[in-house]
């Protein structure tokens, strides 16, 4: 490439476009091998035997009836968790955005909070009230009706854990619809004759209609995929998923790697294309509803029906509370009997935990270290990637795009088989870094859309001044854009670290002796500790995630306030 | 410094920018580009800056090349030592007055002292002396906009770009700022590149204007002469001809005088404006400024030349005239007539035009 100046100090355009074609070939290459690499050695796998090209393989495991079962099981727990999310979190956000509801302001924060903490640990919460005979509500209820009405190690519990956990997701893309949505849509609609109800039923739901069913594809998608559930409710009550079963494949002696990549290459298959029909749905019908401004839409009085309104979400919110609360009684004891005597009253699980067991040590160690460097160093990445999309003109940025929001359509026990078979022989596996990787790739989708946003947020005339006043594009994007998304960028961090700190999936695939995770000593501790000492280390985990909300809530507040100044 | 523009084209994919245009700025005088919204003329504001790489052309400022596709120059925007004042001002919010300032010098590795003592002279002479420690976020929209200026003109560039740096004033902050405008580049002696959607600002502020159409250059020059001679149809519209009517060219008198025929038996006298002579039966456009038109009652002065016959359809009180809508056989006139005579709605009046007043054109110049 000519390198050359004129007399007056220009540069040739060769130079010019030669250093974004080195930096987008870099990004490429870095995708290629975190992204591509793993998935693509998942499906080699799969069609791939020692002897070559083979489809028997893939025909010999759809054959196998475990596998039709665990496909069954896993499209209707799905299909339950839809329901339920969907149910639960369009109420909600109704009632939050579009009734009188009495504590609006309290119910909103708390409706959220589930999003950010560990499904796995709530399942672990409910066995203790819905365990089939040791559950306290097993063991109230069955001296009245002669059996015991629940069994939480069903398909039926499965999908009830996740749909608790999931209806936030629902409950805030209908929100955010709902709150965007022009006042003068609704009024246009009552002014033309149409009741309060013909309003919410041809107008509200129709406008919110894509929102809502992209949420629940999300949903859908998310619980086809999840591993940490399943295997703590699905395994006891011989109830498998794909997920699970991939995982039995490789742990279980002597493992089939094949079969293993032959399930996760359907499952990735089948949540691309689920992800496919979200995309096309919001891009499909994009309503001009969302300004952007902040509408404050008119109510609709309840009555003393709000009072009912109050007492839903006070429900919901009593599912997710009360089972912690269980599991908190049950940290506090030294045996568990089923109920809570105040004689057994200990802290013996806590000092277990925390200074005694050696894997929940260490997985409570290499957590927090992969969380706080993973989240870091996702952050930066994010930050580096959104510059180059937002405020470059280099060539092949929509390839960036997709390959950077591919893994949003990766399970996570797909993506750790992927990481596994494509690393196993490096010197990175068994290394903490190489579960690291692994969770910077799933939620790089995560923090470059979050990023963006930030960076969309940030007006291009800010930073192209700087250009105009002598600053190069790097010193213009560190002393101008950096800056101005610094405070989003520390939420965004909070939120990857939350994410790290309660992951399961990947981890399950790629621990090996010494770099369990905390989820995953939370898991081998259920194995062979008593019931307190499980408990008290999801207490602790729950603890620590409580405390990343708190601090996420106290940062946009501020922040809020502070633009609002 | 002079500015040359020589075959600019901007393509955005299918769309076509900016397609061929040139001009020169002379050195130390100030030029506007005017248009209507996706004429180009931001665009082609922001290619001489650097923030857009054109397709086509060659951009020269001063005697250094800083873009030419036939040689494969480009200069980046931090290196051709250009002034820009944006829409939004741009303002950094996260520093100071003096750190926005200021910025243009720290950036260029000169000593903390200068920074401070230039940045401190600067503020004073756009009148914020006193907000050099002041945090950015805090300030007024002309506050702004002065901060913008400063560091604008700072590291004292020979040139300067502005793109519609008035519209986000109120009128009378607008009145201040264009006088004061004038008076930095007098005493600064930089060139000055505006790009405004409004003819009056143009007109106000500019040494030569510049109107574009369609990513063309429609006409060039003086802003008495682009105002009392539009060249095109375009122009005339744009700069607030109230009167355009398309009709055919029905005799054409020597030293580019025509009759146009506007249908009905009115026939108007008007200049022919297009370079190339009109031919007999050709279709035309004529364009005239409403407070051009003389309205009187009908019969005072005999039929003649550019006096039609008309019914007020509609008066409208406006403080220093009435504006006057006249029923006239095919045409609707736009008129202003003076305060102290008003005609009412039904009124028989006849108008009269001077045909050194009304414009020609071409009909395919009508865009």
């Amino acid at each position: 490439m000519s390198v050359a100046s004129t007399a007056s100090g220009s540069v040739r355009l060769p130079l010019f476009r030669g250093h974004g074609v080195i930096a987008v070939a870099t990004i490429y290459a870095g995708l290629a091998v975190t992204v591509v690499l793993p998935l693509a050695a998942v499906l080699f796998q799969a069609v791939v035997a020692d002897e070559g090209l083979s489809f028997a393989k893939i025909r010999e495991v759809f054959s196998s009836p475990s596998i039709v079962d665990a496909t069954v099981n896993t499209v209707v727990v799905s299909a339950l968790a839809v329901v339920l999310a969907g149910s639960v979190g369009v109420t909600l956000a109704w009632l939050v955005a579009r009734s009188n509801m009495p504590l609006k302001r309290v119910f909103d924060p708390l409706n959220m909070i589930p999003f950010y903490l560990s499904s796995v640990v709530g399942a672990l919460s409910w066995q203790v009230i819905a365990a089939p005979r040791t559950g306290m509500a097993n063991t109230w209820l069955e001296p009245l009706l002669g059996y015991a009405p629940f069994n939480i190690y069903s398909v039926w519990g499965i999908a009830f854990v996740l749909g608790l956990f999931y209806a936030p997701y629902v409950y805030l893309f209908t929100l955010g619809s709902l709150q965007s949505m022009d006042a003068a849509l609704e009024e246009a609609a009552r002014m033309s004759g149409a009741s309060k109800l013909q309003t919410a039923v041809r107008v509200t739901l129709p406008l919110s209609a894509p929102a809502i069913l992209s949420a629940c594809i999300l949903v859908f998608v998310t619980s086809a995929g999840i591993f940490g559930v399943p295997l703590v409710l699905g395994v006891p009550g011989r109830v498998h998923t794909l997920s699970t079963l991939i995982y039995r494949y490789i742990a279980e002696y002597p493992s089939d790697f094949a079969a293993a990549a032959i399930l996760s290459s359907a499952l990735f298959l089948f949540t691309v294309a689920l992800t496919a029909l979200q995309m096309a749905l919001l891009r499909g019908r994009r309503f001009t509803t969302v300004t952007g401004k902040g509408y404050r839409p008119r109510t609709v009085d309840l009555g003393a029906w709000r009072w009912v309104g109050a007492g839903i979400n006070a429900l919901y919110l009593l599912f997710v509370i009360v089972p912690f609360l269980a599991l908190l009684l049950v940290s506090l004891q030294d045996a568990w009997t089923g109920s809570f005597e105040w004689a057994r009253l200990t802290l013996a699980n806590y000092h277990q935990v925390l200074f005694v067991d050696v894997t929940a040590k260490r997985g409570l160690m290499n957590s927090l270290v992969i969380s706080t460097v993973g989240a870091t160093l996702a952050v930066a990445v994010s930050l580096l990637l959104a510059l180059v999309l937002q405020r470059t003109r280099l060539p092949a940025r929509q390839g960036i795009v997709w390959l950077s929001m591919l893994p949003v359509t990766v399970p996570g026990i797909v993506l750790g088989f992927g990481f596994l078979v494509a690393f196993v022989s490096t010197p990175l596996y068994g290394t903490l870094w190489l579960i690291m990787l692994a969770y910077i790739v799933h939620y790089l989708p995560t923090g470059l859309r979050n990023t963006e946003s930030l960076v969309q947020a940030i007006s291009r005339e800010l930073d192209e001044s700087a250009r105009m006043s002598g600053a190069t594009w790097w010193e213009a994007m560190t002393r101008v854009v950096v800056p101005l998304v610094a405070p989003g960028m520390v939420s965004i961090w909070l939120l990857l670290f939350v994410t790290f700190i309660r992951e399961v999936s990947a981890s399950m695939m790629l621990f090996t002796y010494g770099t369990e995770t905390m989820s995953i000593a939370l898991i081998r501790i259920m194995e062979y500790e008593p019931y307190g000492v499980s408990g008290a280390f999801g207490v602790l985990q729950t603890l620590l995630l409580l405390g990343c909300v708190a601090l996420i809530r106290q940062l946009s507040s501020a922040r809020q306030s502070s633009q609002a100044a | 410094m002079p500015v040359h523009v020589r075959g600019l084209a901007k393509t955005y994919g299918a769309v076509r920018a900016v397609q061929g245009v040139d001009f020169t700025v002379a050195p130390g005088t100030t030029v506007t580009l005017l248009g209507p919204s996706g004429c180009g003329k931001t665009t082609t504001l922001r290619c001489i800056a650097g923030l857009e790489v054109p397709t086509a052309g060659r951009i020269t400022v001063g005697d250094r090349v800083v873009y030419d596709d036939a040689e494969g120059i480009f200069v980046e925007p931090e290196r051709r030592n250009i002034g820009m004042v944006f829409q939004s001002y741009a303002i950094w919010p996260h520093m100071t007055v003096g750190g926005n300032v200021g910025f243009p010098l720290k950036i260029s590795g000169r000593p903390k002292a200068e920074v401070e003592e230039r940045t401190r002279a600067i503020l004073q002479l756009v009148g914020l002396g006193d907000l050099h420690d002041r945090p950015a976020a805090a300030l007024s929209g002309g506050q702004q906009q002065r901060v913008a200026l400063a560091r604008a003109l700072v590291h004292e560039p020979q040139v300067v770009l502005f793109d519609e740096p008035l519209s986000n004033l109120d009128a009378n902050l607008r009145e201040r700022m264009r006088t004061e405008l004038q008076l930095l580049q007098a005493r600064l002696g930089f060139t000055a590149i505006f790009v405004t959607h409004d003819q009056q600002e143009a007109l106000s502020l500019s040494d030569r204007i510049i109107v574009m159409n369609r990513g063309r250059l429609e006409q060039e020059g003086t802003p008495q002469d682009v105002f009392q001679n539009p060249a095109t149809a375009f122009t005339a519209r744009f700069l607030g001809y109230a009167n355009v009517f398309a009709g055919e060219v029905a005799d054409i008198a020597d030293a580019g005088k025509v009759r146009i025929d506007l249908g009905d038996g009115v026939l108007l006298a008007a200049r022919w404006r297009a370079s190339e002579p009109a031919r007999k039966g050709e279709r035309g456009t004529i364009a005239f400024r409403a407070d051009r038109v003389a309205v009187e009652p009908r019969g005072t002065v005999p039929p003649g030349d550019n006096v039609i016959a008309g019914d007020i359809e509609a008066a409208a009180f406006l403080g220093t005239f009435i504006d006057y809508t006249i029923h006239a056989g095919p045409l609707q006139i736009k008129a202003e007539g003076p305060v102290d005579k008003p005609f009412v709605r039904g009124d028989a009046v006849q108008i009269r035009i001077s045909p050194a007043q009304c414009h020609a054109f071409r009909a395919a110049d009508a865009a």
